[in-house]
């Protein structure tokens, strides 16, 4: 699915990350700090200046379509985070564009229509998946997730520490195989 | 003559196939069939999506869409994130489209001519 050493990688720049804001391996990552340390601003769809309300109100009814938009003009980037969703997706999604400027995935141009609607040229699922994972590693690396199966922490705590969703946690300790290695550790039989 | 765009196309599609079902409609044009199912009720593709279909219906892509030229400044660079599948309801993608461009000029075309 990855190519060979992009998870690795992944965890590497999750401890870089923690570093650079002088906190511990295990310690959560708030996204509008690695937004913030990355020169990109983060906003609502309510802080759009001179967007029209009918627009407005399609964009937060039809909530379930579209999680987050980052825009550049290839100095600065500012992503909008669709307000209609809870906290914790709002991390998740916000991480998620971060990893695509991190892990440095060239941004899809966009053609407007006639009519003003907006067509992307492609869509890459793979650039996704990594844009994915990564962020799931900035939320939630190894270190953490270690953390939380040895202290025995509640899924429900796990995330509410981690600024996480549950379904988030969940995924993390299913596809780290963390809990395993916690229940089997190595050199024991 | 009728001006085509995107609700009509996915009726062409639906009037090309004919008893031909959407999957195999869907492979010999080289997209999913879930794809061309959204298509066909008006959902929005990615661009390539877009010009796959265009190009088994004989049509050309950018009259089909109705291209507005641009002077490469105003054209704002954007990837866009979505939480199921890559196509969007008209309204939604001209909602997008209408907060792109708000966006865009709010906070990075004085950067751009700057």
């Amino acid at each position: 699915m990855f190519e060979r050493g992009f998870k690795t990688w992944c965890e590497t720049i999750a401890a870089q990350r923690r570093r650079a804001a002088g906190l511990d391996p295990r310690d959560p990552l708030d996204p509008l700090k690695v937004a913030a340390a990355l020169g990109v601003e983060v906003h609502s769809i309510d802080e759009v200046p001179g967007l029209d309300d009918a627009s407005r109100q399609v964009l937060v009814q039809d909530s379930g379509s579209w999680s987050a938009v980052t825009i550049t003009n290839g100095t600065k980037s500012i992503v909008i985070l669709n307000s209609a969703h809870s906290n914790a997706r709002s991390a998740s999604d916000l991480m998620h564009e971060l990893a695509h400027i991190v892990i440095g995935h060239e941004p899809g141009r966009v053609d407007i229509t006639e009519d003003g609607s907006l067509i992307l040229n492609t869509y890459e699922r793979s650039q996704e998946d990594e844009a994915n994972w990564l962020a799931g590693c900035l939320l939630l690396p190894r270190e953490a997730l270690l953390w939380i199966v040895r202290r025995g922490i509640e899924l429900d705590s796990a995330a509410r520490l981690y600024g996480a969703s549950v379904a988030m946690v969940e995924f993390r300790l299913n596809v780290t195989g963390v809990k395993r290695q916690v229940k089997y550790p190595r050199g024991r039989r | 003559m009728t001006k085509i765009n995107l609700e009509t196309l996915g009726r062409l599609s639906v009037a090309k196939r004919g008893d031909l079902g959407v999957r195999a409609a869907a492979q010999k044009i080289g997209i999913s069939a879930a794809t061309l199912s959204r298509v066909e009720r008006g959902y929005l593709p990615d661009l390539e999506t877009f010009r796959k279909i265009c190009r088994w219906l004989n049509l050309d892509s950018g009259q089909v869409l109705g291209l507005t030229p641009t002077k490469p400044s105003s054209i704002p660079q954007v990837t866009v994130h979505f939480k199921k599948a890559p196509t969007l309801t008209p309204a939604t993608a001209q909602a997008l489209g209408q907060m792109v461009l708000a966006a865009h000029r709010a906070w990075l075309l004085t950067e751009d001519e700057g």
